[in-house]
């Protein structure tokens, strides 16, 4: 006899591995997972900003043909029947895509579903809504501008950082199995570790952008945020490139190889990264150092070039292209956008030709540099950002922005996780980031699954620690 | 006096035939300084032939 979500027993995580799992036996069906979900939002959603959109008959009618799907023994994919939330910023063909903002079109992309949803939903997943973000994936979050007010899920009174915030904070909450986000200067990395979640930045192009609202095509990266890197490894074997292999062996649900992948690796940490970091996170790095070495790596001398030069860089290419995007709508609907998006947008209007040139060969000349590098280290260990998540009403946008070491990645397309790493006293997550050579996506999950198959920071959730 | 970063910003807004409330200039003109002096950081940088990235 064939499971129902009459007869099934509610599932208690969403957590993409078990849940992977929980579905292929028939210990849960995606209809009563998808309930589960729904209830959580209805419960903490508005309160903590999670949803640009909702239309639960939508979602409701997916999980339901999941279901058939399951019962008939046809499965898409082993995530058929997950749910995803979708950052809203990414084109779907069944709902509004309105990147937080009163300027925009709310039906880019010729209302098609941009190549990563239409991936998913191949392969069976259910998606949930649209998540939340800041206006076009840029400044800060604005109590005031209609749209939903991201609060961080481990205190409501701190940010859950940006721009990918309804996506990260969905997941830490689990009212989805995993969200899907974009990332052009930390835009997963830092909310996820803000968060307590992992987050994945794939190597530049190795999930596609196409149909998601540019900010700055050179620095924009697509990828999944889960809880685990075992979690946002199964969501890559759906969403890559065909370019990439068909499945990740950090994905592998049957077996673990991750542990075997980290002897031999050479590690390398650049400790004038963390200069001006919060308590703990330096106390972090030595922890996920030794526990790689514990593994089998080996550590080697290692260094990044000063941040002054590649923040400036970056921050010059990224302002510029993203006026460049922009500057058409901005001459249209200049009261439409909010007031910190179209100031920085203009900003832009500060640099001449010749000086975003230079700066683009500088980029050039660092990208380089970061390749030669990575003949010499496997992984590097950085901070995501030097801060922990700040209160709403302290936030300097100058201290935040200069906190990242996430915008350097994005300059340079290497693949980068961020995971939990531990707790401030006050109780707010760490996260650390880990990077890796052009291509080495895989190898990079991998180390982050062997670091978490080891330790626990990742266990200790928003959920376990609340009755619901 | 006007600054370079104001004039610049003033001369892209029109070129751009974007009308804004003055008092929107100020902050604008603020965040392209910062912008100016990252110019300034990679104009060092360029000029530096002993520089570790190069």
């Amino acid at each position: 006899m064939t499971a129902s979500p009459r007869n099934t027993a509610s599932p208690t995580n969403v957590e993409t591995a078990a849940l992977v799992k929980d579905l292929a036996s028939g210990a849960t069906t995606a209809t009563a997972t998808l309930e589960l979900c729904l209830d959580r939002l209805d419960a903490r959603g508005d309160e903590l900003g999670i949803m640009a959109y909702r239309d639960d008959d939508v979602a409701r009618a997916a999980a339901a043909q999941s279901d058939v799907r399951r019962r008939s023994g046809h499965p898409l994919s082993p995530l058929d029947g997950v749910p995803i939330g979708i950052k809203d910023i990414i084109a779907t063909a069944d709902f509004p895509t309105r990147a937080n903002s009163r300027a925009q079109d709310p039906h880019p992309y010729r209302g098609r579903d941009a190549p990563v949803v239409a991936r998913l939903r191949a392969a069976g997943a259910v998606i949930v809504g649209k998540t939340a973000t800041m206006e076009y994936a840029m400044g800060l979050a604005d109590e005031s501008s209609g749209f939903p007010f991201p609060r961080n899920p481990w205190n409501p009174e701190h940010w859950t950082g940006g721009s990918s915030s309804g996506s990260v904070a969905g997941v830490a909450v689990g009212m989805f199995s995993a969200g899907i986000g974009t990332d052009t200067a930390g835009s997963i990395r830092v909310p996820s570790a803000w968060c307590g979640v992992t987050g994945f930045k794939p190597t530049f192009g190795l999930v596609s952008a196409a149909g998601v609202i540019p900010l700055a095509e050179s620095f924009d990266h697509v990828g999944p945020i889960a809880r685990t890197a075992e979690d946002c490894a199964l969501i890559m074997t759906a969403i890559a490139d065909r370019a990439a292999p068909a499945t990740f062996a950090a994905a592998s649900v049957d077996d673990d190889p991750a542990l075997a992948v980290v002897a031999g690796l050479r590690i390398g940490i650049d400790w004038s990264q963390f200069e001006g970091s919060i308590d703990g996170l330096h106390a972090a790095a030595e922890e996920v150092r030794a526990t790689l070495l514990a593994l089998g790596a080996r550590e080697v001398a290692f260094s990044l070039p000063p941040n002054d030069v590649t923040h400036a860089v970056t921050m010059i290419c990224l302002t510029s292209e993203a006026l460049s995007l922009h500057a058409t709508q901005l001459a249209e609907r200049w009261e439409l956008y909010g007031t910190d998006t179209r100031w920085s947008l203009a900003s832009g209007l500060a640099l001449t030709a010749d000086e975003i040139a230079s700066a683009e060969r500088a980029r050039h000349r660092i990208r380089a540099r970061t390749i030669e590098t990575f003949g010499d280290v496997d992984i590097v260990i950085v901070p995501a950002s030097t801060m922990t998540a700040p209160r709403h009403g302290e936030i300097d946008y100058d201290e935040l922005v200069s906190s990242f070491r996430t915008t350097f990645w994005n300059a340079t397309g290497n693949p980068a996780v961020s995971i939990p790493a531990g707790f401030t006293a006050e109780g707010m997550p760490i996260g650390l980031q880990l990077v890796a050579a052009h291509g080495n996506d895989d190898l990079l999950l991998c180390v982050a699954r062997a670091f978490q198959s080891v330790t626990a920071h990742h266990r200790r959730t928003v959920l376990s620690e609340t009755s619901n | 006096m006007a600054t370079r970063t104001e004039n610049l910003i003033v001369d892209g807004l029109e070129r751009l035939h974007i009308t804004i409330d003055p008092a929107e200039l100020a902050p604008i003109v603020g965040l392209g300084q910062t912008l100016r002096d990252f110019v300034d950081v990679v104009a060092r940088f360029e000029d530096d032939d002993e520089h570790p990235l190069k």
